[in-house]
């Protein structure tokens, strides 16, 4: 009989009792209690398999035949059960011993702190000297080993007698030790605090680094905005305060303390809730707002929510494409969306607008809207009308005072506009000009002698590529007209223009200089006297027209010469009254030197050719210039305009080579939307074949101006990354 | 060993042997099919209930407690039993003795008649001789008064058997029969004076 006898096996024997009777009754022909021998019987059969699973559950591989096996296995499990128990005490002691050294004992007197030190290092000795020992150790009466101390420290005599016993018979300096200890002299750190501290500091800093990406993404969200507003000034406000608040999120992201708590949703959502954030309601967003983001805060103030353009997604990039067959038929990529603007493949990026004093956004969405040069102000003027225009930062308050120059131009471009009725009664059915290229082109050489003047840099001429030409033919039609019979008429109405819209306007753009510039630039254009030219625009070489005043001193020629006057900027329309961008592009790197003569020999399209005397422009003050035919779009908004997009093939070289790059194409939407006069403004030629083949099958949706189709050149940029 | 009904007593130990097969399983906690032990269960029991009542058939007042007073009874049994079936045999011998010395040979030459009551009384005398044995040897066949004509109608070799015992036991019965033709014996029917 096996020592080790578990309950089970102990139940089987006492059912087996019974039917065991009953065969020996059986044998001898005696009676039996069927029904009752049959219960004893299951209940031996579910004992059974109860010791089995026992026995497995020790030795999963045990197997025996008969109850000699079975108590032979039983045997072994009884062994390892001991080896185990022993282990179980040998930890047991061990835990104990590691619970007594990190507790501590505390005591008003050094002498009794060092003795019960000493007590206890006599104990933890013990302790491992018995878990160490090869015999069995003693078993250690009490409680798990947290709880130890406490229960030791709590033993009575003689109600506890027994654990004393056992106690003092198999750990006598363990004994020695809680003897001497009082429960309040014994302090032990608490794990469970530990482990939650740990724990708290592990949430900390996940947060922290949720709030890190959540601030970083706000600030790129904040900077893949626009703002927008009909003042320029606050424009540039609102910038200022945008890309301080950016910077302060990055700097809190990015910074070594642990960033403050943006309160609010993800950033796709946070402009829009911050800007409906109101007091007393939200005081607690906005305190924790202003305390931690003052200059976020500062922004969303000052931002209303029709002022915010969110920024599209960035811009993916090309992966590369296997080479197809030349002779395999491509797969037509999927149709762009109305708005064309399909960026996962292909992006033609905007065109930065760089200022000189201040940093520009890189990525401004902004609607197209006409830009008529039959009203010039009117899209500067009107609140609900946004530009591109106003996306580039406004001069500061000192330079929002107009000079005397600038003054004269105010005036003379409201004197222009009074070529509009007259335009309109004489019936003169002329193409819309591109009222901002114009704009831009004239007021470049008016910002020559203010080199710091953020408004019209030469990045933002560069917007511009070609400059309008002022055709002399029209200027000869228009005086024409202006002397016909309707002259009187013509007069008194310009006049009452003149008052009402001079008044009106000087007050509304005093503090815009860029749109008094504007205007002034428009009025150098229209009226194109010598000697406010020479006011205005001293050694400009950028308008060059038949007028000789125009071009720069160090440039003009002779009076007599008029055509070599002409030919350093416009060598295929010499004579042509054509206004030239200023020499400062030329040192643009967005303008290739190799560029800049084919947009020259392209001059024309966009005036109207003909040969007028400088006389009769410099004699006619509400000469308008011929509206445009071809006007120049931004990036963005040809985006806008893009109905089928084909997505470049990556060049098989280009890809073994790693090459990888932007390609800058110039391209001209036809009115049929269709793309036309493509070449590449940069990037590595490798792939530049491959963006044009594809950018030659894309589609636009035609631009409109006045209502009608016109031609729009623009910029695409294509990218490729290499895998 | 008990030759007594031994196929109740075998079916006993049949059955008890299978049950003992699976409470040895039990024991050693190993999986059984329980059914199937019922069953086994249920059949010692009937072989258990019809061995006792085998045994208070012969000995109605007889009670044992255990395997080994059963085994004594039913050797007690036996013997009684084998001293009841060796009378009978004698009686048998004894009553086909006084069966042939009633009856009388018939036949159409005298000389056959007096061969044939030769043999008849020959065949009494083995008969009474064996009947006067401790262990007399069986006698096959019916009962005496049917016993000459069963004997008579035996052939060979569809009765080999009992021809074999008859002319082991009884040499001269079995010359005696093999002579007389059924219609050769008559017994004489005691007519009541």
């Amino acid at each position: 009989m096996n020592a080790f006898s578990p309950p089970a096996l102990a139940s089987l024997d006492d059912s087996l009792t019974l039917p065991n009777e009953s065969l020996g009754k059986l044998d001898a022909g005696l009676l039996i209690d069927i029904a009752e021998v049959i219960e004893q019987l299951n209940r031996a059969a579910e004992s059974g398999r109860m010791v089995r699973e026992l026995v497995l559950s020790e030795l999963p591989d045990a197997s025996w035949d008969n109850r000699a096996e079975l108590d032979a296995l039983l045997e072994k499990i009884e062994k390892i059960n001991e080896a185990r128990e022993i282990e179980q005490r040998r930890a047991r002691l061990m835990a104990l011993a590691t619970e007594l050294e990190r507790g501590s004992i505390v005591h008003r007197r050094a002498l009794r702190v060092s003795e019960l030190t000493q007590l206890r290092d006599q104990a933890i000795a013990e302790l491992r000297s018995q878990a160490a020992s090869e015999a069995a150790p003693q078993p250690l009466p009490g409680p798990e080993v947290d709880q130890w101390v406490d229960w030791a420290c709590g033993l009575k005599e003689p109600e506890d007698s027994e654990p004393l016993r056992i106690l003092q018979g198999g750990f006598a300096r363990l004994d020695d030790f809680v003897a001497s200890l009082e429960p309040d002299m014994w302090t032990v750190p608490d794990a469970s605090l530990q482990n939650r501290r740990e724990l708290e500091a592990l949430i900390r800093e996940e947060a922290q680094k949720n709030l890190r990406a959540r601030l970083l993404a706000l600030a790129t969200e904040l900077e893949r905005g626009s703002i927008v507003h009909h003042r320029a000034f606050r424009v540039t406000q609102l910038n200022q305060l945008r890309d301080q608040a950016v910077n302060e999120l990055r700097s809190q992201a990015e910074g070594p303390g642990a960033p403050q708590t943006l309160p609010g949703p993800e950033a796709d959502q946070w402009i829009e809730w911050a800007c409906s954030l109101k007091e007393p309601e939200d005081a607690e967003s906005l305190q924790t707002l202003r305390k931690g983001f003052a200059h976020l805060d500062d922004f969303v103030a000052s931002l209303e929510p029709d002022m915010w353009i969110a920024g599209g997604p960035p811009p993916a990039e090309i992966p590369p494409e296997p080479e197809a067959p030349a002779d395999e038929p491509q797969p037509e990529p999927p149709r762009a969306e109305a708005n064309g603007f399909e960026e996962t493949m292909v992006s033609s990026g905007p065109i930065p607008i760089k200022l000189k004093a201040r940093k520009s956004s890189k990525w401004r969405r902004v609607t197209p809207v006409s830009r008529s040069f039959e009203a010039p102000s009117v899209p500067v003027m009107a609140p609900d009308t946004l530009t591109p225009d106003y996306v580039t930062p406004a001069p500061t308050e000192d330079e929002v005072e107009p000079t005397a120059a600038q003054k004269g131009a105010l005036l003379d471009s409201i004197k222009g506009m009074v070529t509009e009725p007259v335009r309109r009664l004489k019936n003169v059915v002329e193409p819309p000009y591109d009222a901002e290229a114009f704009r831009e082109a004239s007021a470049a050489p008016a910002m020559a002698d203010q080199p710091d003047e953020p408004v019209f840099s030469a990045e933002v001429f560069r917007e511009s590529s070609v400059a309008p030409t002022t055709s002399s033919g029209l200027k000869t039609r228009v005086t024409e007209l202006v002397e016909g019979k309707s002259r009187i008429l013509l007069a008194i109405a310009a006049v009452l223009v003149l008052v009402v819209a001079g008044a009106f306007m000087w007050r509304s753009h005093r503090n815009h200089i860029r749109s008094a510039t504007v205007s002034a630039s428009e009025s150098k254009a229209a009226d194109v006297t010598q000697s406010n030219l020479q006011n205005q625009l001293p050694a400009q070489p950028v308008v060059a027209t038949d007028t000789n005043a125009k071009l720069p001193a160090d440039k003009q020629p002779k009076p007599k010469d008029q055509t070599a006057a002409a030919k350093p900027t416009s060598p295929a329309t010499p004579g042509n009254a054509v206004l030239q961008p200023p020499l400062t592009i030329a040192n643009n790197e967005a303008r290739k030197p190799e560029a800049a003569p084919a947009e020259a020999v392209e001059a024309p399209v966009l005036g109207l050719s003909g040969k007028v005397p400088g006389s009769l422009i410099s004699g006619i003050p509400t000469a308008q210039p011929k509206l445009a035919q071809k006007v120049t779009v931004s990036s963005g908004v040809a985006q806008g305009l893009l109905v089928h997009q084909v997505t470049p093939r990556y060049p098989a070289p280009a890809r073994e080579a790693h090459v990888q790059g932007v390609v800058v194409l110039q391209a001209l939407i036809g009115k049929d939307g269709s793309v036309r006069n493509l070449h590449a403004l940069s990037g590595p030629p490798l792939l530049t074949q491959a963006a044009v083949d594809a950018v030659k099958q894309w589609r636009y949706k035609p631009y409109f101006l006045d209502g009608q189709p016109v031609e729009a050149e623009t910029q695409i940029s294509v990218k490729f990354s290499a895998p | 060993m008990i030759s007594l009904w031994p196929s109740t007593i075998s079916s006993l130990n049949d059955s008890l042997a299978l049950l003992c097969e699976s409470v040895e399983k039990l024991k050693a906690a190993k999986s059984v099919d329980i059914a199937e032990v019922t069953e086994q269960l249920r059949m010692a029991a009937e072989s258990a209930r019809n061995l006792r009542a085998l045994v208070l058939s012969e000995l109605p007042e007889a009670a044992w407690q255990s395997r080994h007073e059963l085994d004594a009874l039913l050797e007690k049994i036996e013997k009684r039993v084998e001293a009841r079936q060796l009378e009978q045999l004698r009686s048998r011998l004894l009553g086909l003795a006084a069966e042939l010395e009633r009856g009388a040979i018939v036949h159409r030459r005298a000389v056959r008649v007096s061969q044939l009551t030769q043999l008849r009384d020959q065949a009494i005398i083995e008969l009474r001789s064996q009947a006067g044995k401790a262990a007399p040897q069986p006698l096959p066949g019916p009962e005496s008064d049917e016993w000459l004509d069963w004997a008579c109608g035996l052939k060979e070799p569809d009765d080999a058997e009992s021809l074999q015992t008859i002319r082991n036991g009884f040499g001269h019965l079995d010359e005696f029969v093999a002579n007389l033709e059924p219609d050769m014996w008559v017994v004489k029917t005691e007519t009541p004076v």
